[in-house]
């Protein structure tokens, strides 16, 4: 705490004397490019479907240092947190082994549990952030049956009249956060650019109980690297990358003390991820545009045991070496996606291309000869524009798949721009999951389990409809007024679950048995007025599972949200702002649903509900060279909240969740030199 | 400059590392510790373990030897399943043992699937609320002079197929025996077995296995053991019970009383401290569930963590009482199966 004091203090400082060199600041983002599911990047209010941006400006004053940080306040979204698992999420009310997650287009493996783990995903070096609800797997595949959330790295400076740039960060928070890092970017002649950052977050752990050696919320490093080579002459662009990720969770065991001896058993989770990918894109003419983006992707896994000494805390730490105390899962993709896009007409466009995506799992239950599969597909998509004021945009896509039959996935989706101030999108789309390797081939037997894997799975398939309005109102000539509404109906069959196959000798399987459904609506309104730039809005999600309809009636469970964002620029009178004040509000209600528990029991769930607000305060200095945020995230001190069901393995009754560490301050300072 | 030399403070503030470990002073020794492993290689659970606290030792018996035991009180009535060794049994049927049984394996079989293995011996002890319970209750008088005699199905975890279903008829006790009969689900018109009271233990121990037999040297006497370390099935989830196995620690049901105290510590607990105590006779008051608790973590994969703030007291068969408490419940190397203790007498 001392070390933040002094921090704030230096922050502050900074933010005083670079006052006399205020520069105006101009904040607004009027028309963002949109990059996912397009046939070639459109302004954000032309695309077909509607897609959410969450600019980097927009990071950096909510003080978000990884996306969970971002998608907490988001409509539709829920998180949910595990200190070894990490930030899960859903989306609609589809959970996230449902939802893609790519970063420049590659998409990010290593699933712990179906989910990528939001926290590992640091925002540092992100542009922004595209958002799109309903299934994309016309384009993308597999997972991207409830949404696809897309992360646009940084630009390049190519552009620029400057040869070189560096860059740096750093945040501290109040609860034990502590983050740095830099990076820099070269140019060559204008043709070639060498970017490498490199950031560590660290977070020293935390436990209410002082006196306890094991925490709460795990100590944990993480490391974030980047390289990226990118050459631009003439029509094409080329563009390699390496993405680099350690993080090390400690979660130190209670102590063993008597007057014998004194030792603890201490386990650290391991992970690395590696992506390599090489983008490149041909602009054959002002019509025509086709990219090929292949990658390689590496993830691994490890949970090391050890025991450790607490009489001389200095001797090497002894490997617990048996079978239940490690494990080390490995994860493999090669993927590769071309496709060409052509603008025939200005009425008519058209897209097609190829997806192939081998993938390798090996580990400590997975049998390596079984942990292997090949997809196989191609594309197409057609964008009718301007058909008595429709624009009409139908996809397929075809896959062929070395485990499993892969059906036809078509979509449609609908602009209507008739009506005056008036956006009307429909979309339809159907998506699908591939069986994981691990419910594939699954093989878990001790005395009170026997898990097998079913090589015989479908694949779930969804019908998604999604229809969105935007109004807009022109209140005068400072202020513009957005109302938007969008609906959504996801219907999953073949839902994987793992079942009961003999409850007398505990031996169960996965099979397709469920459906699930989600339907809801959401209302927002934002209005930019002067200097106060607000947002706010509603929404309620129902879920259905019919595995569960002999409890629950065939009844939708209904849960509301609400979503706050009010900023207010300050300056003097005509200036532009400079200082930003921002308050964040997101209320999740209550979540009522069913699961089965490990002995196959439905029972019912409860997770009370809860409300976030975060207040920061963004400054940009020195023409723009520094950026510093201050705030106070979770204000009303939200830690755990109650949950009841059986959540828990050999839990009984209510437990509670864990939501956050608690209310910190916080301080950001991001710097361009 | 002066921002930039800033800015390198900012950035060199942010640096943290994990925190180390501070030496650890061991505390003055008064109490004797114990462990021992319960199973071996493959199932960490295999053995059950009879304690003896004054002496501070343990004997060690396979859980598979036995599959049901019988009270041997003058007055006792109970039958106990081995849910440790995954001995089930069911709902009971209404049928004369002597009427004859088709040999038609489908039928069986389609008999059986609508038996539920589900019920379970409460784990206080009590006959009554055993998974066969009170039998003697459930006689069903017929017109004829003979009476209807409930029949157990019981079902034999270690064999497979037809054979690992069993009948039980359990037709009278007294003093001295049990009179019963077992047959496969095939056999008709068995021959009527006694069970002798082994009156030197708790109970009298019976396999089904070589074609049924009583099992000797199974309970050491029961003056000389105070707690039976055990695998067993209990029901989980209560108000919805889930049968699951698990593992704990069941007092001897000769004379040995328990209490457990949540609130005071340790070392305060001392022979003035009884007083404040209501003991109780049920088996299972140190149990399976309150000195370990279960983490869910990643999957199906979870950890157990022992409360050592939760002491234990003991009158034992000696009529001396200890105050006990658990420290792990795995040994260096990770494996369960390997419960951690200490305990003192107190008076």
């Amino acid at each position: 705490m001392k070390r933040f004091t002094t921090y704030i203090f230096l922050s502050f400082a900074l933010l005083y004397f670079g006052n006399a060199k205020a520069q105006i600041d101009d904040t607004a983002v009027l028309q963002l490019v949109v990059f996912t599911g397009e046939i070639a990047p459109t302004t954000s209010s032309k695309t077909v479907q509607n897609v959410k941006i969450i600019t980097f400006k927009n990071i950096e004053r909510q003080g978000a240092v990884n996306l969970k940080d971002v998608l907490i306040k988001e409509l539709n979204i829920r998180i949910s947190n595990d200190n070894i698992l990490g930030s899960s999420m859903s989306l609609q009310g589809i959970s996230g082994q449902n939802i893609k997650i790519l970063l420049d287009g590659v998409p990010m493996i290593g699933r712990e549990n179906g989910n990528i783990d939001l926290s590992q995903i640091n925002l540092a070096n992100i542009e922004r952030i595209e958002i799109i609800e309903g299934p994309l797997s016309v384009i993308y595949g597999t997972d991207a049956l409830g949404g696809v959330i897309n992360l646009i790295s940084k630009k390049a400076l190519l552009s620029r009249d400057k040869p070189a740039q560096l860059t740096g960060n750093s945040y501290y928070e109040s609860i034990g956060q502590y983050n740095f890092g830099g990076g820099g970017v070269v140019s060559l002649n204008k043709l070639m650019d060498f970017s490498a950052n490199v950031n560590r977050n660290f977070f020293a752990g935390f436990n209410p109980d002082k006196s306890s050696r094991a925490m709460v919320w795990k100590p944990k490093q993480q490391v974030f690297g980047n390289f990226s080579i990118l050459n631009e002459k003439g029509k094409l662009r080329i563009r390699f990358k390496t993405d680099i990720f350690n993080e090390k969770i400690e979660n130190k065991g209670e102590p063993v003390i008597n007057h014998v001896e004194a030792y603890a058993k201490d386990q650290y989770y391991i992970t690395n991820r590696v992506t390599s990918s090489l983008s490149l894109d041909y602009k054959r003419d002002s019509s025509t545009y086709e990219n090929l983006l292949t990658s390689f992707s590496y993830y691994n896994r490890d949970m090391i045991t050890y025991l450790k000494d607490l009489v001389d805390p200095n001797l090497p730490p002894t490997l617990v070496d048996n079978r239940e105390s490690q494990s080390r899962n490995y994860f493999l993709n090669f993927m590769t996606r071309g496709s060409y896009n052509k603008q025939y007409n200005t009425k008519f466009n058209y897209q097609y291309g190829f997806d192939i995506n081998l993938n390798s799992a090996f580990g400590t239950r997975i049998e390596s000869d079984k942990g292997k599969m090949n997809d196989f597909a191609a594309f197409a998509c057609v964008e009718i524009k301007h058909l008595k004021n429709f624009n009409i945009k139908p996809g397929l896509r075809a896959t062929y798949n070395s485990r499993y039959a892969a059906p036809f996935i078509p979509s449609i989706q609908i602009q209507y721009g008739g009506i005056k101030n008036l956006t009307l999108r429909y979309s339809y789309g159907k998506g699908f999951r591939a069986p994981s390797l691990k419910e594939l081939y699954l093989n878990f037997v001790d005395y009170n389990h026997n898990i097998q894997g079913n090589n015989e799975l479908k694949s779930e398939v969804s019908n998604n409809h999604n229809f969105t309005m935007r109004y807009k109102i022109k209140l005068n000539r400072r202020a513009t007024l957005y109302l938007d509404n969008g609906n959504f109906y996801n219907h999953i069959y073949n839902q994987i679950s793992l079942v009961s196959l003999n409850a007398n000798i505990n031996e169960y399987s996965y099979m397709n048995i469920d459906n699930f459904k989600s339907i809801g609506t959401n209302f927002n309104a934002s209005m930019q007025y002067g200097r106060w730039n607000i947002s706010s809005g509603f929404a309620i999600t129902g879920i259905f599972n019919n595995a569960f309809k002999s409890i629950n009636e065939y009844k939708y469970n209904y849960s509301p949200e609400i979503r706050s964002q009010i900023s207010y620029g300050m300056s003097r009178k005509y200036v532009k702002p400079k200082t930003t004040l921002s308050l964040y509000y997101k209320y999740n209600g209550k979540r009522i649903g069913y699961s089965l528990s490990d002995t196959r029991e439905v029972v019912q769930t409860k997770i009370m509900d809860y409300s976030m607000i975060d207040f920061t305060i963004n400054r940009p200095m020195y023409k723009k060279k520094l950026n510093l945020t201050v705030g106070c995230k979770n204000i009303l001190n939200v830690t755990n909240i109650t949950s009841t069901g059986s959540l828990t393995f050999h839990s009984t009754g209510s437990s509670s969740m864990p939501v956050s560490v608690g209310r910190s301050l916080f301080c950001q300072l991001n710097f361009i030199l | 400059m002066k921002y930039y030399l800033g800015l390198i403070l900012l950035i060199l503030l942010g640096t943290s590392c994990f925190k180390k470990d501070d030496a650890v002073s061991l505390p003055p020794g008064y109490t004797e510790i114990s462990t021992f492993f319960m199973g071996d290689k493959d199932d960490h659970y295999s053995k059950q373990i009879y304690f003896d606290l004054s002496s501070n030792q343990y004997l060690a018996r396979q859980l598979a030897d036995w599959d049901l035991k019988f009270e041997t009180s003058d007055k006792g009535f109970g039958v106990f399943i081995n849910g440790g060794n995954n001995i089930k049994t069911c709902i009971p049927e209404f049928y004369n043992l002597t009427e004859p049984i088709t040999s038609d394996t489908a039928y069986i079989y389609e008999r059986i699937n609508n038996l539920n293995f589900e019920a379970v011996d409460n784990g206080n002890g009590k006959a009554e609320e055993s998974a066969i319970g009170d039998w003697r209750k459930k006689i069903i008088p017929s017109g004829t002079g003979d009476s209807l005699h409930i029949i157990y199905s019981i079902q034999l975890s270690y064999l497979s197929g037809i054979d690992r279903y069993r009948r039980l008829q359990i037709f009278d006790v007294n003093d001295s025996f049990f009179l019963c009969k077992f047959s496969k689900m095939s056999e008709n018109n068995p021959p009527l077995v006694k069970i002798y009271k082994n009156k030197n233990q708790n109970f009298t121990y019976f396999t089904f296995k070589n074609g049924g037999r009583v099992v000797d040297n199974i309970e050491p006497p029961k003056d000389q053991w105070d707690l039976e370390f055990t695998r067993y099935r209990a029901h989980l989830n209560p108000p919805t019970p889930i049968p699951y196995s698990i593992t704990g620690v069941l007092s001897n049901p000769t004379n040995v009383m328990v209490c457990m105290d949540t609130k005071n510590k340790f070392d305060a607990i001392d022979a003035t401290s009884l007083s404040s105590y209501s003991f109780s006779n049920n088996r299972d008051i140190i149990g399976y569930d309150n000195w370990k608790t279960f983490d869910y973590i990643n999957g199906a994969k979870g950890r157990f963590t022992v409360h050592p703030e939760i002491t234990y007291i003991i009158k034992d068969t000696d009529d001396k009482y200890y105050k006990l408490r658990f420290l792990d419940f795995y040994d260096k190397f990770d494996n369960t199966g390997n419960p951690k203790f200490e305990f003192i007498r107190i008076k």
